[in-house]
């Protein structure tokens, strides 16, 4: 059940018997946006943030609500952009005036897939992988306990530097955490990435694997990449882009939450009601179109 | 900052004539004027434009310029205060202009902060504004000087010097000055003013319905595989085409004469580097005259965007 506090709410309280460790039922750990405070003898926990609560066993943290916060958890998949290259890593932007997260140079795969010790070599090429301003989706590796800083690693075929296609940004708590998010809309003609820190990254569908050549599946990832990233994406594709683009705008205007199935029924609406894409945006029909995603 | 593959695709969907948002290259996004302080719901009448809206406390006039998509959002407030005149233009009143940006901690953030956008306005549009002459309350004596300020509460929307222009077009139009009737002074000296400090007989300058707008036109440079070098020029640009784009020229449109269809050129400003050739800038401005040739594409009071600005943007 989700508990929505205020700051200077009291989450909980315990007596504080003799001074020793408490042995009551009720006592707590004091976990992030919260604070103890001592009133004759008892101990109360108080919020520090507006947000829900959140227990694990005894120990009791906030989880801050508000809409243009990141907080990472371990496997999210995300979509950032490349802000410097460093000596052994890149760190990359997910959420302006957010912190960095850092993609080490052992957390991507070498060009053809080899296994081996990143060498000194391989840092000089850094910026020929990828260089300021790419867009990369990728995954949270690790959580640092310490500051909630996220280092993030490319190593699965999924993963890689972002080509040819448009990027929308929405906050990030409109995005809910799925099961899968990479996903193929509009009858298989568009590749959408929900990144979980609200950059949404659309491009044209990728060809199929080929399951026979599964041995260098790295190669053949790349090579589709290329001819993806090379192709021209055709008159009808881009407006199909710009609808998806702002069908999912429109879901961010009225705070709605975007998920695949909200935009595409929008999508969907939109051709029904004879709009061009640009006009999605229009105030009278972004009220209209949202209609069903505003119950 | 963006990569150069976005750049390629911007560019080639500009080429192609569907932009990121799905707008062609002379389509304008909708801007959303509200005049004064206090938006009331019932000013989707047809006669709103009519009735005067209640300016900002402590201004004679202000207006509120934003992108439905909330990405652009701009307050002008015209101030008017007495003083007087300079010895070598006894008769003429004066402009005086500042933009400020708006400091915001939430998620809406104020990219650039651009200092010179302040003198850019100034040279482009204060000559054009109002004629100075009606200003003028008693020569020698007491004249208008008018105090623009713009606030730039959020500029991720590009296009920012259009905006601003079209908010001090607003905050003109909906600017009233009070009442001034000058009695002689008995020994002949300065007179003395009175002023009727009830808001209901003040009156609008003369000539400021029809203040010139900034139209900008974004050139981007065609990449390489696609045979030709022309530049291709939009409209309105966003952010990110912005961000692409090899120069920008300012065209400063005025709209007071009646009798003629298009508007009149009165002043062009390039900004951003490269070079422009001067047949180019014939096509710049021929392609500003198409697209600005019917009427202004501005709405207001359509009813919708106070719901979407007071119940979702402001919750």
């Amino acid at each position: 059940m989700m508990q929505l506090v205020i700051p200077g709410q009291v989450i909980a309280s315990s007596s504080i018997e003799g001074g020793g460790e408490s042995k009551d039922e009720n006592s707590f750990l004091r976990g992030h946006g919260t604070y103890v405070e001592r009133v004759e003898s008892e101990e109360r926990l108080i919020a520090s943030v507006c947000g829900t609560v959140q227990r694990m066993n005894k120990l009791i943290t906030v989880i801050p609500f508000c809409e243009s916060r990141y907080a990472g958890n371990v496997g999210d998949l995300v979509v950032g952009r490349v802000t410097s290259v460093a000596t052994s890593q890149w760190t990359i932007s997910l959420v302006s005036q957010q912190r960095d997260a850092r993609l080490p140079l052992s957390g991507v795969h070498l060009p053809g897939g080899a296994q081996r010790v990143r060498t000194a070599q391989d840092q000089r090429d850094m910026r020929l992988f990828l260089q300021e301003g790419d867009l990369i989706c990728a995954e949270v590796h690790k959580v640092q306990p310490s500051d909630g800083s996220l280092s993030l690693h490319t190593r699965s075929f999924r993963y890689s530097k972002l080509e040819n296609g448009s990027l929308v940004q929405v906050p990030p708590s409109l995005i809910p955490r799925r099961k899968n998010h990479y996903m193929s809309m509009i009858n298989n003609t568009l590749d959408v990435l929900w990144g979980t820190n609200g950059n949404i990254w659309i491009q044209r569908k990728l060809k199929e694997l080929g399951g026979e050549e599964a041995n260098n599946l790295a190669d053949l990832q790349e090579q589709l990449r290329q001819e993806h990233a090379s192709t021209p994406v055709l008159p009808d594709e881009r407006q199909s882009i710009a609808r998806l683009r702002n069908a999912i705008e429109s879901l961010r205007l009225v705070h709605s939450m975007v998920t695949p199935e909200f935009a595409e029924e929008i999508y969907n609406r939109s051709v029904t009601f004879g709009l061009s894409p640009s006009q999605i945006l229009l105030p009278q029909n972004v009220v209209s179109l949202t209609e069903i995603c505003r119950q | 900052m963006i990569s150069n593959s976005e750049k390629d695709f911007i560019v080639d969907g500009c080429r192609e004539n569907c932009r990121q948002d799905g707008r062609t290259r002379n389509e304008i996004r909708s801007y959303m004027t509200i005049s004064g302080s206090n938006p009331s719901i019932e000013s989707n009448d047809d006669d709103s434009s009519e009735q005067h809206h209640p300016p900002l406390v402590l201004s004679n006039g202000s207006a509120r310029v934003f992108l439905a998509t909330g990405e652009t959002h701009v307050l002008v407030s015209v101030k008017a205060e007495l003083m007087t005149p300079a010895m070598s233009h006894p008769d003429c009143g004066a402009l005086d202009i500042h933009v400020d940006y708006m400091h915001n901690p939430q998620g809406m953030t104020n990219s650039k902060k651009d200092d010179s956008m302040a003198p850019t306005i100034a040279s482009l549009l204060l000559p054009h504004l109002v004629d100075p002459k009606q200003l003028c309350v008693v020569p020698h004596h007491f004249v208008w000087k008018l105090h623009l300020d713009v606030m730039v509460l959020a500029s991720n929307g590009g296009s920012l010097l259009d905006a601003c222009s079209l908010g001090i077009q607003a905050a003109l139009r909906n600017t009233v000055l009070p009442q001034l009737t000058p009695e002689a002074a008995p020994d002949g000296g300065r007179p003395i003013l009175q002023i009727d400090a009830d808001l209901q007989n003040a009156v609008p300058i003369p000539g400021s319905e029809h203040a010139p707008i900034i139209s900008t036109v974004s050139l981007l440079k065609p990449n390489a595989g696609s045979g030709s070098a022309t530049p291709i020029l939009i409209l309105d640009a966003t952010q990110q085409e912005e961000a692409c784009a090899v120069s920008q020229v300012h065209v400063v449109l005025d709209r007071s004469n009646q009798n003629q269809k298009e508007p009149l050129i009165c002043a062009i400003h390039k900004a951003g580097g490269g070079a422009l050739p001067f047949s180019l800038l014939q096509d710049v401005t021929s392609f500003v005259l198409e697209a600005n040739g019917g009427a202004a594409k501005v709405c207001s009071g359509s009813g919708h965007e106070h719901l979407l600005q007071e119940t979702f943007l402001l919750q």
